[in-house]
């Protein structure tokens, strides 16, 4: 079964369970260190790392929906936060990039193949390199991999408002 | 894996051998499950992927053992995926057993058995609270692979139970499709019907967290008995255990029952009286099982709902 931000939890479209209490108890396990945004504030160099890596990752995931990106940007600084890079070479920030993404697809996409990932900018990466990339970005990650984003919680807020507009609140929904 | 020193093999588990081993560092004892998962060229598999993120994703709870990391080693230039495990000492099953036979035979005392199904109605709790639920396993061909992927195989054997500190956990939990193999041919074990809830045995279509609880009743009833209290051996064995205990359903009991994909007539058994297959369980206890096994989905108590059945009054619930 894909992953699906909007509903993380395998059946949580089943509307009895009360799916909402475990995702605040476990949103904490998918998200970066809580030193993350400071560090970001006081290095240009990590900031200019992560600005980087993500323009190439929005470069190669754009054929793909929005969300991919969106999950592949909370992979990478989930990594950035636990691994800290020395230096920041184009290769290995592409490597990352796609690395990214392509455990992004896995989590989305039932068919998959590497071959999807439009590998442009020069830099070619065989698949033993992007395994060892993939690997190391999944032990930073603890394997947690079922991202809990502010997308979970979208139509748990939307149910507390009152909308006049009742074709308004289905559209937002 | 240099970090691990292998004690024991401890068993064959669903998707691989299982280790005891040591973390050569801190000393920890681990359970180390050897995947039959082979990387190819894509790496690591998607539905290897999605399933271990939600088996990492349930082992929040203390009711679930927990997946420590996932170690990958290359074996003659294959990669091979090994997940870590906390260790347990010993497995339910085999913790009933040693009461029913070996030196000094002699029942479970009732305060343990109404903590061990406290602690397992928690574990299935969070499970179906995570919309993880029952494997179905829908043996019908040679090649049938699990065509569900999220489960709980809730059966004795894979129920962890720590003797000291008379804790239960639940495992062998979340890796459906990406690891199995079709269950008969390479285990040559037959898949145990024992625990199965009606409605999978007559090939109900439709499965809710209700299986579970099922399952979770036989486990109630196997702890007081010290034995398997519907030990089938075929599918049709196996209701014909149920209905001679419980009485053959009817439509009244269970609406649509008879139109289910495998219902036959059956001979019309009257329901027994279930207090008498449960001798030494208290009108509580008696209450609560009878609750966990209704013939209808429907009616079945949930887990969420059991943890607070009067059973448990007696039980000092601050531990958990």
């Amino acid at each position: 079964m894909e992953f699906d931000l909007e509903n993380p939890l395998p059946l949580s479209h089943d509307s009895n369970a009360d799916i909402i209490s475990p995702l605040f108890n476990i949103e904490s396990d998918h998200m970066p260190s809580k030193t993350y945004r400071q560090n970001l504030e006081n290095s240009d160099f990590l900031i200019s790392i992560r600005q980087a890596t993500i323009s190439i990752i929005f470069q190669i995931s754009h054929p793909f929906d929005p969300f991919l990106s969106y999950l592949a940007i909370n992979y990478l600084d989930r990594f950035l936060s636990f691994h800290s890079l020395s230096e920041g070479k184009p290769w290995m920030l592409r490597l990352i990039a796609v690395s990214c993404v392509s455990l992004a697809l896995k989590m989305k996409e039932t068919e998959y193949s590497a071959t999807d990932i439009e590998q442009v900018g020069g830099i070619i990466f065989d698949s033993k390199t992007i395994k060892r990339m993939e690997f190391l970005i999944l032990s930073g990650l603890k394997w947690r991999m079922r991202s809990i984003t502010a997308f979970s919680f979208i139509n748990f807020f939307i149910s507390f408002f009152k909308f006049k507009d009742l074709p308004l609140q289905q559209a937002l929904k | 894996m240099e970090k691990y020193e292998k004690l024991e093999k401890v068993g064959e588990g669903t998707y691989g051998k299982v280790y005891k081993a040591k973390d050569k560092a801190t000393g920890q004892l681990v359970a180390l499950k050897k995947t039959r998962l082979e990387m190819d060229e894509e790496g690591i598999p998607p539905t290897a992927l999605r399933e271990i993120s939600l088996l990492q994703m349930l082992s929040n709870s203390l009711y679930i053992v927990r997946l420590l990391c996932v170690e990958q080693i290359d074996k003659n230039g294959k990669p091979l995926l090994y997940l870590v495990f906390e260790y347990l000492d010993t497995d339910l099953k085999k913790f009933v057993d040693s009461h029913r036979k070996g030196p000094n035979p002699r029942p479970l005392p009732p305060s343990l058995i109404q903590s061990f199904l406290y602690q397992l109605c928690k574990g299935v709790a969070h499970c179906h609270s995570h919309g993880v639920l029952h494997r179905s396993i829908l043996v019908t061909g040679p090649l049938c692979f699990l065509q569900w992927d999220r489960l709980v195989d809730l059966k004795p054997q894979n129920l962890l139970v720590d003797k000291e500190k008379g804790i239960l956990k639940i495992a062998d939990l979340g890796l459906g499709r990406a690891f199995t193999v079709p269950i008969k041919s390479y285990t040559h074990e037959i898949v145990t019907l024992w625990y199965r809830a009606p409605e999978v045995l007559l090939g109900s279509t439709h499965y809710s967290t209700a299986v579970d609880m099922w399952s979770v009743g036989c486990i109630f009833a196997e702890m007081v008995r010290r034995q398997a209290l519907f030990p089938g051996d075929s599918e049709f064995q196996q209701l014909l255990h149920i209905f001679r205990l419980l009485g053959t359903p009817t439509e009244k009991q269970w609406p649509g029952v008879s139109s289910l994909r495998d219902w036959h007539v059956y001979p019309k058994w009257e329901p027994q009286n279930l207090a008498s297959a449960v001798p030494a369980l208290g009108p509580d206890g008696v209450d609560l099982l009878t609750k966990m096994l209704q013939y209808d989905p429907a009616d079945r108590i949930s887990a969420k709902a059991a943890l607070d059945h009067p059973y448990f009054d007696s039980l000092d619930k601050s531990q958990f």
